[in-house]
Order: C-alpha cells, then structure tokens, then sequence
C-alpha cells in the first residue's frame, strides 16, 4: 500500500499545529498592519520554518539612571529599555529526492537553459528543497519587516511583525543583523541570527483556579507574620468594614485630597 | 518519593493582579493539568532550608503618607541604626508595612478591590476640569482622584501580594561590592589616593527552572484511573488513556508546569519591580516606586531588577529553562546579627559625641575609670583616672556643659 506521505516534510505541517493535539509548538511568524492587530497576509498563510529557531533568547532591560550624591545613591527609574528577542535558528538540511543532501549550486529545475540556449541536464541542487525555501521565506520576512512600499520603492506605511510561540505573542520588527552562515563544519544548512525588537508583549498563562477571597485573603491563624499576605486576625475586616466607609468617602467626597485626615 | 501526594504549589493567578508596566500584557487561563513541582521541597522550607524569595516592597512615600500615626511600640529608627543596617531598622519598616495593612485604606475582601477597580474604570475622565474631585491642591501629585484610586489600587495589590520563593534556588549567585576611588593621579611624591565611597551592590544570579510537567487532576476513588475524559471513556470500560491536555513531562506541558509558571511569576515581578505604574495612560511616567526584596541566607537586599534574561534552547526540549538577571541593592540587611562594619573611628578620649564611649555607657553596668584631660582656657577641669564613676556621674562629669 503506498503511502501518501510526503517524502519530505518539515517538522510542522501548518501553523496551527499547536492546536493540533500532537503537541506540537511552532514559532508563527506573520504580518500585521499599522493598527497592530490586522493582519496583511491571507487567512491561512503563515510562515513557519522547516525547523524551529534553535534557540530564542528575551532580553529585558529597565531603565535606571543612578548618580551618587552627597547624600547617598539616587535613583531615576524611567521604565523598560527596549525589548529584543535574540534569534539563532538552522534551516535543517537541504535534501531532496533522490539526490539526498545536496549543496549542488547550479540547479536547472525549471528548465533553466545553458550558456548556448541549449536544455541543461537536471541538477538537482540545494535550491529546490523545503527548507532553502523556508530560508527565503524568513529572508524575504526580514526584508519586509512589515513595511508598505510604494513603486518607488518608498516606505508608506509602516506595520509590525508578529512572533507567536506556545502562549507567547511578540510584536515589532527584525533589528540589526540578518546573518547566514554557511561553513564547511555544518554542510547542507545554513545558520541564521537575528534580533527581533519587541514593541509589543502578551502572554497567555495558566493558573489553577484561585479563590482570591480564600488564598489572597486569609484570615491569620498562626503568629502573624507582616510579610505574609494572611491578615492580622485582629485586623480582619468584613463587606461593609472600614475600607468600604473609606470607599464611600473616596466617592462622595467632593473636593480637596481624601487621603489627609482618614485613618483607622 | 514520600508519600506520593504531589506538593501543592501555589496558583500562578496570585499574581496575575500585580501592575507590570505597559507593552507587556497577559492574561490567565484556566488549566485543566495541574501543575507538578519536582524539586525537594525540603530545600525551600524556612526553617530547614535555604529559600530564596522575592517581595514587593510598597513605596516608602506611600507607606509614610498613609500611615500618618505611627505606632507607638514600633522600635525607634535611629540614624546610627540605619547606618549599620540593623535588623532592628528593618523589622521597623516591616511593622510600617503592616500597620499599613491594617489601615482603612487596604482591603482585605476581593468585592472591595474589585469595587475600586470599578470606580476607577467607571469615574469618568482623567484630569477633567469639570470633575469636581479634581483639586488644586493634588493635581501636581496626582492628576485627579482616578489616579489617587489607581494608585490605592495598586498599593492593595502589591501589600497583597504574596512572598515568591523560586521552586529552584539559582544555580549561580554572585555578589558584586565595588569601590569608587582613584589611584592613578600622580604628583611629584607618589600617586594620590582619592575614595569616593562605594558602588551600589549589584547581585547577578543565574538560574534554571525544572522541568516542564503538568499531571491530571481527575482520578476516581474507587478505581484510582483517569475519568472520560472528552468522551473516550475509562480504561476500565476499554476506552483510550488520553486526555484532552498534555500531560507528563514534555515541551507541550510548558504552561500547565509549575517551573514554567513559577518563572513567569518570577518574571512579573521583574516586571512590577515595585513600581506603581501610571495605567490609566500607559506612559512610562511611573507614580511612585516601590522596591523588591530578595531574602536569602538570613540576609535582605532591598532593590531593583536591572534586567532579565531567559531563553528557549533546543538543547533544553522538556524544560530546564535558563535565566538570568542583575539586581542592584539599595540597602541590605543581614538579619543574623549587627554588622558594625562602618562604626566611626572611637575617639581617643571619652566624649559624649564618640558613640562608642555612649554604648559602653550604657551597656556596662560595672564602674568605670576614664581618664579625661579636658581644658579650658588652659585649666584642667576634670581628671577621673583611677576614679570609679558609674554611668550617672560619668553624665555628670563627661557632660559637655561641666567641662
């Protein structure tokens, strides 16, 4: 019985894998406009690599300016410095039918012609595999990096990259660098790194389902400890305590700062 | 293994209400796994172990501002105290926090933050002119009473955020003490030593989290087999061993695993870093900052996240996520015992300005000889050599208005 799959497959059959129930997590790239939310690509194109990047590393950076002073260290916090993603991926190897690994150059697929106009023999190359197209797709990305072009060649809209990993969605641009390596240690692929600015950050976690008024808010039983999050049982307040009066205040409260003169 | 019970490992949800900033947005969902702890929990435990926790320190300014009656019974902060960074002066600040605790102006029910966050979503505009709440005398603080409302939520969030203790110590941790000083200058006898004090500490830990595992919750009493799940039935009735959620220890396990979880946790805090972000406009403009504390063998370095690094590798398929991050101290404190590292030269004769002879005044009950060859005017006023005093006619003699 000869089997319909293909000979050669990339380590994803679509982007949706990860839905996919094989557990499977691919890194989706895609396009999105200036809104940040639409995306330019059709319903069911994104680009997923031959293989996943080999690794993808976050760095995140606060933005602290500090100078010391005769009265001790001061401290100026301005908020997060920019956001990157450093990409190192492979292409996987170039191999196709028949032929096996390949670094053949000088291919003929499509029926390119010789020098003299004549057919050229079919040389199966490196060209023609799945994954030295996933290599042009992901280059062509880069190029891309979500702009808009005009027939000059212009930039007239600007949109973003979207990076989307196993919960993790990144939004931005490739930054600095595209850089493919090809060396003779690591034949029939290519190695990528870039960086990937984030603009954009969302996360979808998991959690065990919590009782915020049971785990949040527990009544001390034990010593108290002012590090723990378990009140003081003599401190322990109910619907309509002194924090709901001081809400009410805080609402009706017409005029001038609430805060001065309300205490326990 | 012990008993077989899987340890209880605290919901990621704990912190899903703490502020972290804008450009970084997350939502929780419900995980139908549960997630499995394997490290030895024995290793964290307080008391027999050595934890390493994270806290959220509230903003000093806030907790000044809103604790405006100081406890009477609250240990005295010193100036020489918090020189020496004694516990003492850290257990004042941790009663600080609790007496804002118990204050009217945090909530201990879920319905009343809930009510706040209502009111700030529902209050109108910021910095309305017409908003009669808006006065002049908080508009250069505060924008409007939303904002004063964002900021009482938040401070409620970070007081009720509980201590994050890492499943996993770090791998590496390393503490940096730098000078600022200079002794390259040189003149015509030698090179000029110039001391500016010291750098700020900076800690850089690295670590790893556990694997990526996540269970099923769904076990029957009577039969100890998973439940039918998804309607494949139980293996008892000949249906499929599978649950619609990965499970076991895999990559697909990541979000369902306590590892994954607890370095997010860990990540949130890096994010909140104690700041009291301005959310209703999303700017960097934070409104107050607060710090983080890191406890750890019986020391508290108080500070913030310089940055933080982790990374996906292919090398680490199923888990063991690396990390890393700097911290930079603004104070510490060993609470194990005093440190009297920066105790001022003691002077060479007793004097009611030398801190040293005032302890040994007061700590010593046993009399005294002090040998004093104060003048005034060239005339030798007092000379105790060989003299007992105690401690109250050593006030008497030593007393600046006596000599």
């Amino acid at each position: 019985m000869p089997s319909k799959l293909p000979v050669f497959a990339g380590a994803f059959s679509s982007f949706r894998d990860e839905v996919s129930g094989r557990g499977r997590r691919p890194v989706v790239f895609d396009i999105l406009s200036s809104d940040g939310e639409t995306s330019l690509l059709p319903e069911d194109l994104r680009l997923v690599l031959h293989v996943n990047p080999s690794s993808m590393t976050m760095h995140y950076e606060k933005n602290i300016t500090r100078f010391q002073t005769k009265g001790g260290w001061v401290e100026q916090h301005w908020g997060d410095s920019a956001e990157r993603i450093s990409f190192s991926a492979a292409t996987g190897g170039f191999m196709r039918l028949y032929a096996g690994l390949s670094n053949k150059t000088g291919s003929s697929f499509g029926g390119n012609l010789t020098s003299t106009g004549g057919a050229l023999t079919a040389v199966q190359g490196r060209r023609e595999t799945i994954a030295y197209d996933k290599f042009l797709d992901i280059l062509a990305m880069f190029h891309n990096n979500g702009s808009i072009y005009d027939v000059n060649g212009n930039i007239v809209i600007q949109g973003y990259i979207k990076v989307t990993f196993d919960g993790g969605v990144y939004v931005g641009w490739f930054d600095g660098d595209f850089t493919v390596t090809e060396s003779a240690e690591k034949p029939y692929q290519f190695e990528i790194s870039t960086n990937f600015n984030i603009d954009r950050e969302e996360l979808v976690l998991r959690s065990e389902i919590m009782d915020t008024n049971t785990e949040l808010f527990v009544p001390g039983t034990g010593p108290f400890d002012p590090d723990n999050p378990q009140f003081d049982p003599a401190h322990v307040q109910t619907p309509g305590g002194p924090f709901d009066s001081f809400l009410n205040l805080f609402e009706e409260e017409q005029a001038g700062p609430v805060f001065r003169g309300v205490t326990s | 293994m012990g008993s077989g019970r899987l340890k209880k490992v605290p919901a990621a949800q704990l912190y899903a209400k703490l502020a972290a900033g804008p450009g970084w947005q997350r939502e929780y969902e419900i995980q139908q796994g549960i997630p499995v702890d394997g490290s030895n929990a024995s290793l964290r435990d307080p008391t027999y172990g050595s934890p390493f926790t994270f806290r959220i320190m509230p903003p000093e300014a806030l907790v000044n501002a809103l604790t405006s009656q100081p406890d009477p019974t609250a240990p005295q902060i010193g100036i020489m105290g918090a020189a020496l960074n004694e516990s003492s002066d850290f257990t004042a600040k941790r009663n600080r926090v609790a007496a804002l605790r118990a204050t009217s102006f945090v909530s201990d029910t879920e319905a009343g933050l809930k009510r706040l966050e209502a009111m700030i979503a529902l209050n109108g505009v910021l910095f309305d002119p017409s908003n009669s709440r808006t006065s002049a005398a908080n508009v250069p603080a505060v924008s409007d009473v939303t904002q004063a409302a964002n900021v009482l939520l938040q401070l409620n969030r970070a007081l009720q955020a509980p201590p994050l203790t890492l499943l996993i110590n770090p791998s590496q941790l390393n503490i940096s003490y730098g000078t600022i000083q200079n002794y390259s200058e040189r003149n015509r006898y030698g090179y000029i030593f110039q001391r500016w004090g010291e750098q700020q500490v900076r800690m850089t830990v690295q670590g790893r989290t556990g694997a990526f595992i996540s269970g099923v919750k769904a076990l029957t009493p009577q039969t100890n087999e998973i439940q039918n799940f998804g309607g494949l039935g139980a293996a008892s009735s000949g249906g499929l061993q599978a649950t619609p959620f990965a499970s076991g220890m895999q990559f697909a396990s990541k979000r369902d695993s306590a590892s994954w979880q607890n370095l997010m946790s860990l990540f949130t805090f890096y994010r909140n870093n104690g700041y009291i972000y301005d959310n209703l406009e999303q700017t960097e403009a934070h409104l107050f900052i607060g710090s983080i504390a890191i406890d750890y063998d019986q020391n508290t370095w108080i500070g913030h996240f310089e940055n933080f690094e982790w990374q996906y590798t292919e090398q680490n398929q199923n888990g063991g996520i690396e990390f890393s991050f700097e911290f930079v101290v603004d104070i510490s404190y060993d609470n194990a015992q005093r440190e009297f590292q920066v105790l001022p030269i003691a002077a060479p004769t007793p004097s009611p300005s030398d801190p040293l002879w005032q302890q040994k005044r007061q700590q010593q009950s046993r009399p005294e000889a002090f040998t004093v060859n104060a003048t005034v005017r060239g005339v030798q006023n007092a000379t105790t050599s060989g003299i007992s005093v105690d401690g109250a006619n050593a006030t008497g003699i030593f007393s600046p208005f006596n000599i």
